[in-house]
């Protein structure tokens, strides 16, 4: 399914959150990266359907963000930096809960998937709000991917996720993708951005300061790193 | 999908309330009938027959005059709580928001999760007419609650799309709304009340919740960020700074902690208490013979009942407390300490109104005086005292707090008001039972 962003902005006031964007991509995995506040977030926003954008169009598909917020929820699957979940059901109740309203007719197969992923099968009648942060993480990132969307966009999938199962979400990622499905993430761990991605975005305070694969960025900075190649264009920016 | 939603949404409700049944079910049932027959007998017939407190009766129409204001009040100040759940911002987002739910369907689970909020209200509405021999209008307030989440919803979704989230003007309208109130015939009430329905929630769903609620998003969002850094930049940190002073060391840091987190907002009652006691103000200008010292009373538990929606508020950062070398009995002192803080300038308010509008000798002045600013003591005390008592649930501890409140009144103003020093022992007992409560709290 095409993405496409074409020349969209977002201000606050005075406060430009987002200078001009545009990006087409279809079957990629696509990494957004930048320091806190760069306007990640309000880009992935305004890609799911959550806030309209001030100017230019998203379409992905024949569906305008813009007109028609509510179905192009159909066919996105998002990962918030914060989890959304509710604390007085189990995990299993809530991955029901969302592949119910995803239209899944027997999702069982599918959340026990996800829960023996994550090894979460022993905490399957535990309420949300007893789980760890990284265990609501992890019910999260299921949520995002149940139905199997063709569009995932997923904010900081990695933060607060043990090594194992950092791993384990990347190998999903790349899975996912080989099946079809294009991927947006946004993440601090340049090491997975360099692995999976093969495009990438560096924001800063709104505007883009650049783009291309990670190995072109690289050999472009001349630095031995992703990381490094990320603080050059963070520094350089300045 | 409606039923997919609303059934998860009935077994959350479910699960909170089978845990905590004995709260829901028998102390709170227990504690309002109590608090009603109680509090009607004293007032109706014992503190009468004393002769330092009138019976209090209402009429019909005075009772349909305070009940629409109340409403409208009630839109007043749910109107920025209302828009923060309405409007899908970082800290409101629910799953619900990012899946793929028709605007419909979203809009009857607003709907219903807006009923079950108004529920309580509309509850204590009911119990009010009861208390004051009102059985006539019991119905009334059924029929307006399945309503008035309809009316809410769309009055906060047109205003904020053709005004502003900004409550100023709104409190010019809504200034001119009690005027009205007050002007208007009764009987012309039903006429503006159907209108309204009848405008604001067709409105408020086809235009409203379809259109505006995305569209208005972004103004909405940013509307936030400007109120915040205009509340940050008032100052009132280092105003309350300095007055912290006059509170004991040890619990310094904690009273100011909430006294700034009052000041921005944090609990948004406080607003909401404000007007209350300003009403209640403006009211012994028309005292009748009911004495000042009950206005006071109600005024200082309005106000310094805005304690328990703050320490239940903090409920989710108290492990924060639990971290830090800090006790449970400071803090309970803390929380007493703010509230008596906070609504310790009321007596003299009253105080200051009733020379200037009924002069008497300075020896009769000065006894109302130290009247009313023990009473005001006692009656903060009482309500930060008892803030561990409601199980962290702010209508529950309003319960206990007024039933104790209304003892104290009793005590100090009828009998007399050595009587104050009968507050030491209640406040031990309560202070005990508070670090108990705190001691477990932190364990668990």
């Amino acid at each position: 399914m095409l993405l496409s962003v074409s020349n969209v902005t977002k201000r606050y006031g005075d406060l430009v959150a987002l200078h001009p964007f545009s990006m087409e991509l279809e079957c990629q995995i696509y990494g957004l990266i930048g320091n806190n506040g760069a306007g990640k977030s309000t880009l992935m926003k305004m890609i799911v359907g959550l806030i309209p954008p001030g100017k230019g169009k998203i379409v992905l598909g024949d569906l305008n963000a813009k007109e028609s917020p509510e179905e192009v929820k159909q066919y996105i699957g998002y990962l918030p930096e914060s989890p959304l979940l509710y604390p007085r059901l189990t995990p299993e109740e809530f991955l029901r809960y969302v592949a119910e309203i995803r239209g899944i007719a027997a999702p069982e197969e599918e959340i026990e998937q996800w829960l023996n992923l994550f090894s979460l099968s022993e905490k399957r009648n535990a309420f949300l709000n007893d789980l760890s942060y990284g265990m609501k993480k992890k019910i999260a990132i299921s949520a995002a991917f149940i139905g199997k969307p063709p569009l995932l966009v997923l904010d900081e999938p990695f933060n607060g996720l043990d090594v194992a199962t950092m791993e384990a979400l990347s190998e999903m990622i790349v899975k996912y993708h080989k099946d079809g499905a294009t991927i947006i993430l946004s993440s601090h761990l340049m090491a997975y951005i360099d692995r999976l991605c093969q495009q990438v975005v560096i924001l800063k305070k709104g505007k883009v300061v650049a783009q291309g694969s990670p190995d072109d960025l690289k050999k472009e900075t001349n630095q031995d790193t992703f990381h490094d190649t990320f603080l050059y264009y963070s520094r350089d920016s300045e | 999908m409606f039923k997919i939603i609303l059934k998860s949404k009935l077994r959350i409700i479910g699960r909170n309330l089978t845990q905590d049944w004995a709260t829901y079910f028998i102390l709170g049932p227990v504690m309002m009938g109590v608090a009603s027959l109680l509090g009607r007998r004293i007032f109706n017939d014992f503190a009468f027959g004393v002769g330092r407190i009138q019976a209090v009766s209402i009429s019909e129409p005075l009772a349909v005059r305070l009940a629409f204001a109340t409403l409208a009040l009630k839109v007043f100040f749910n109107f920025l709580p209302m828009a923060k759940r309405l409007y899908p911002t970082e800290r409101s987002l629910a799953i619900e928001d990012l899946l793929p739910i028709s605007v419909h369907v979203r809009y009857k689970v607003f709907y219903f999760d807006q009923l079950f909020r108004d529920l309580p209200f509309f509850v204590a509405g009911m119990v009010i007419l009861l208390f004051f021999g009102q059985t006539q209008l019991l119905v009334w307030p059924l029929f307006i609650w399945a309503f008035f989440p309809g009316i809410e919803i769309g009055f906060t979704l047109t205003w904020v799309h053709f005004w502003s989230a900004n409550r100023k003007q709104l409190a010019g309208v809504f200034g001119a709304v009690m005027i009205l109130l007050v002007v208007l015939p009764v009987a012309q009430f039903s006429w503006w009340a159907d209108f309204f329905t009848i405008l604001f929630v067709p409105l408020g769903y086809y235009q409203g919740f379809k259109v505006w609620r995305y569209r208005d998003m972004g103004r909405f969002e940013q509307f936030l960020m400007v109120h915040q850094d205009r509340n940050n930049k008032i100052g009132a940190a280092s105003v309350l700074a300095q007055l912290s002073h006059i509170i004991p060391k040890n619990i310094r840091p904690l009273v100011l902690r909430d006294l700034i987190l009052t000041a921005r907002n944090f609990v948004p009652q406080i607003w909401r208490n404000v007007l209350l006691v300003g009403l209640v103000v403006l009211s012994v200008v028309n005292r009748g013979n009911i004495d000042v010292a009950a206005y006071c009373a109600l005024a200082v538990f309005m106000m310094a009942s805005t304690v328990a929606p703050l320490f239940s508020l903090q409920r989710p950062y108290r492990a924060m407390d639990n971290a830090l070398p800090i006790s449970a009995e400071q803090v309970w002192c803390a929380k007493l300490n703010y509230a008596r803080l906070i609504s310790f300038p009321i007596p003299f308010i009253f105080w200051g109104i009733e020379l200037f509008l009924r002069p008497r000798p300075i020896s009769e002045a000065l006894v109302l005086l130290l009247t009313l600013v023990l009473l005001g003591i006692a009656v903060s005390s009482l309500v930060g005292g008892s803030i561990c008592e409601g199980d962290q649930r702010p209508v529950l501890q309003y319960i206990i707090a007024a039933f104790m409140s209304v003892l104290a009144t009793l005590f100090i103003v009828v009998f007399n008001p050595a009587m104050f020093l009968l507050l030491f022992p209640v406040l031990s007992s309560l202070k005990g039972s508070a670090i108990t409560r705190l001691e477990n709290e932190g364990v668990s």
